[in-house]
């Protein structure tokens, strides 16, 4: 046992070892350099999460409810874990390459899982601690406190993914065993874990939700002193009060319920180990073995090959390699679904409450101008969480070489990726826009007008995708997770994107408020800002980008 | 044709091609052999555009790759050595994938698709799914596929390795086909037999350099009896030892 975990470990660190970047014929010290580079991108991108939480702790203390960030950050982790948790873990239980090698050593099916496990809490955790230490600093600078609330803070939020986790274990292992029910398995996989994204979702938010004569008790409470704000985000999650609790207490009652936070926490996932662990390596090879099956039953269906353009193959290619293979599904589409999927539980959540037409009446009375400007950038955001094009040229790993053999020039080939990128956004801004359309139709040249330059800006954001990952691509991974999960370029691509959609706001509201344009000519500029900026960086794609494609 | 003029890859201080000076004329089946790590591999890379020589220049059919990579491109077929195309694809939608790469009209590439399904018995595999597929259909896939413009270089890396006795008799047919035609065909193997009796020209290359090229006779050279195993270990060896004299 203690040798599969030192290898899983060794592993790890080698995948994180700057030497190991290294190009053969190239000086490790430029990988270390690249490494450092990427580090202070890392350190950037970190120092904007822990300003933006000061800021949020500022206001909280202002308001005396300093205490709640705590709550807020116990919440923010545990989301962020049964989420993202759930598709990293999914990936690594059933879709890992390893399974055969692994059945085939003496080593228990328990051990396995365990191993696997720990490797994804390693990961969660860490990601949990860096996220909450802001708030945690903070509030352990407002209250004075000393060495023993920062011990006790780190044991917190590196148990926070324990049960979110075990949670996400359940479902996967659930989703594999209902999947192995249809034909079209992976296909199944992909769906159900979608629907499962935004099960979890709903009933985060409708554990959140209360009613009118709730919230004004709760207020009551608040403004009396009686209850914190904390307590009230925690209030159906009794392990997370524990936590909080024992960060704001002090003495023995904080040792306790720390204690039955770490032992509660422990054994959900233990046991839970225990339980499915017998049966693991059975499953995973059921899943591995699933193409036999599916492919026993299929027989040649006489019919004619269809012709089409090379650019117009290699895109359905690509859009069909993302759709097909359920890790780069799950993993690459779930942050542009983010987008209607906020929109879709709120909508749903306004009809139980009558709030159509509420809304319906907002967007009316809202002037044209304003519905245009902000329709635009919410819609853009799906271009800003797509990890498709960001991850394009990574995902071919050992086909790269191959595909280089091709009468294509490598600035075909990356068109059609950020095609594809392209056209997932685009499916999801038709999908929203057909939305609006039903609820305002009064507004429809509006909409039009913003879903054409909300893609307009996709096709900004997925050329700098693949630009990024033509330059910096991961082909050298052994599982499909590396290529988009432990892909730190997409990470990079994703906060440029942030970046570009913000100074294009910025652009706008300084034309707006600073010079004589008025509004119809500053959003003109600002879209033609746009247009340039997409001219060049698709100038850029098809000559420095065709020349890194083949360098790799 | 192919031509080779003073080809030189190196990997940081390793030379995997050392100086590669060499012409494969049409309508000839070229064996190239040598140890583990000689640099079969990277010529071969080198010649499909795979990787840039750092000197030097390849030729296919006359067409440098490094200046007119698409149009060099369309003259030859590749057959890797592992089969790493998208395993989720189907048979039929890889080579209609690869038809649509190569131009290749519609009826031309039902044919071509046709008569070599039935050739290699691929006929009830051609709707699954490639990854449910043993090594030895992926290669006779791969082998369709880079068929399927009927190009006039076939370059395949290792093809033997894991082929069934059948299909590996199939496809040595084929390579003497597409050498009957006019074609040429440029093949790396370990396989000596195979090497000694399908091909017209042999190469040795070792550590980067091709210590030996001819035809089977003129490596030979006037040893008659012996076998392409013998002369293959006997110029490695020497080589080894004029290197230890040195």
């Amino acid at each position: 046992m203690t040798a599969y975990l030192r290898m899983l470990v060794q592993n790890r660190l080698a995948a994180i070892k700057p030497g190991s970047y290294a190009k053969e014929g190239k000086p490790k010290a430029l990988a270390v350099l690249k490494v450092v580079g990427f580090g202070l991108l890392m350190l950037i991108a970190y120092g904007s999460i822990a300003f933006l939480e000061v800021m949020l702790f500022d206001l909280l203390h202002g308001v005396g409810q300093g205490q709640a960030a705590i709550g807020l950050a116990l919440l923010a982790c545990t989301m962020i874990t049964l989420l993202y948790g759930f598709f990293h873990l999914n990936s690594v239980l059933f879709f890992s390459r390893d399974t055969s090698f692994l059945a085939s050593l003496p080593i228990e099916s328990r051990t396995v899982l365990l191993g696997k496990v720990l490797t994804v809490i390693a990961g969660e955790a860490g990601i949990s601690l860096l996220f909450s230490a802001p708030f945690l600093v903070c509030y352990g600078i407002s209250i004075s406190a000393g060495l023993v609330y920062y011990l006790k803070a780190v044991l917190v939020f590196l148990l926070v993914p324990l049960i979110p986790l075990a949670i996400a274990m359940l479902l996967s292992f659930a989703l594999i065993r209902i999947s192995a029910l249809w034909k079209r398995r992976e296909g199944m996989t992909t769906l159900v874990s979608l629907a499962l994204f935004v099960g979890i979702m709903a009933a985060e938010l409708s554990l959140q939700n209360m009613s009118n004569e709730e919230i004004t008790q709760w207020l009551l409470s608040l403004l009396l002193g009686r209850e914190s704000l904390g307590n009230m985000l925690l209030r159906n999650l009794p392990w997370l009060r524990w936590a909080n609790d024992c960060l704001q207490m002090a003495g023995m009652d904080s040792w306790m319920r720390l204690g039955l936070y770490a032992v509660t926490s422990a054994a959900v996932i233990g046991g839970l180990i225990w339980l499915l662990g017998g049966g693991y390596m059975k499953l995973a090879i059921r899943q591995e073995e699933a193409i036999g099956q599916v492919n026993r039953g299929k027989k040649r269906v006489l019919g004619k090959q269809g012709e089409r353009r090379p650019i117009m193959s290699l895109t359905l290619q690509e859009i069909k390699h993302v759709l097909t293979v359920p890790i780069y599904a799950t993993n690459c589409l779930i942050g542009i679904l983010m987008v209607p999927l906020m929109a879709g539980v709120f909508a749903f959540s306004l009809l139980q409450d009558g709030g159509i037409q509420f809304i319906r009446n907002v967007l009316l009375s809202a002037t044209g101008e304003y519905y245009l400007a902000i329709l635009t950038g919410v819609l853009a955001l799906t271009g800003m969480m797509n990890l498709a094009p960001s991850t394009a040229v990574s995902r071919e790993g050992t086909v790269h070489e191959f595909r280089k053999t091709f009468p294509i020039s490598g600035a075909v080939q990356l068109r059609a990726k950020v095609y594809m990128g392209l056209f997932f956004d685009g499916i999801l801004i038709l999908l929203l826009c057909t939305v609006l359309w039903i609820l305002v139709p009064a507004l429809w040249l509006r909409t039009l007008i913003a879903g054409v330059c909300a893609l307009l800006i996709c096709l900004l954001m997925s050329t700098l995708s693949v630009i990024i990952d033509v330059h910096y691509p991961k082909l050298h991974w052994k599982t499909e997770v590396e290529a988009v999960k432990q892909n730190f370029m997409s990470m990079v691509a994703m906060l440029l994107n942030i970046l570009i959609l913000g100074l294009l706001f910025l652009l706008f509201g300084t034309l707006m408020t600073e010079t004589d344009f008025g509004w119809y000519a500053a959003y003109g500029l600002t879209m033609g800002t746009v247009l340039l900026l997409t001219v060049l960086s698709l100038l850029w794609l098809n000559n420095k980008g065709e020349k890194s494609y083949h360098a790799h | 044709m192919i031509t080779f003029e003073n080809v030189t890859k190196s990997y940081g201080s390793l030379k995997a091609v050392d100086n590669l000076n060499l012409t494969i004329e049409d309508g000839q089946v070229f064996g190239f052999i040598g140890p583990n790590g000689a640099g079969k591999t990277t010529t071969i890379k080198l010649m499909t555009g795979i990787l840039a020589p750092d000197s030097g220049t390849v030729k296919l059919d006359g067409v440098d790759i490094a200046k007119e990579p698409i149009e060099a491109k369309r003259r030859f077929g590749f057959v890797p050595d592992q089969f790493n195309m998208y395993e989720r694809l189907t048979g039929r939608e890889y080579l209609r994938f690869m038809a649509d790469i190569y131009c290749v009209p519609l009826e031309k590439r039902n044919a071509h698709i046709e008569k070599y399904l039935q050739l290699f018995s691929l006929e009830q595999a051609y709707d699954q799914q490639i990854r449910g597929y043993s090594h030895g259909m992926k290669q006779k896939l791969a082998i369709i596929g880079a068929l399927i413009h009927e190009p006039s270089i076939w370059i395949l890396d290792e093809p033997m390795v894991g082929l069934d006795p059948q299909s590996a008799f199939l496809l040595k047919e084929e390579m003497r086909k597409h050498r009957d035609n006019g074609h040429t065909v440029f093949f790396s193997t370990h396989v000596l037999d195979v090497a000694e009796r399908l091909c017209d020209q042999i190469g040795i290359i070792k550590q980067g350099q091709l210590i030996a090229n001819g035809t089977l006779e003129e490596l030979r050279g006037g040893q008659n009896d012996s076998t392409l195993e013998e002369l293959f270990l006997e110029l490695v060896q020497a080589d080894d030892w004029n290197e230890e004299g040195e």
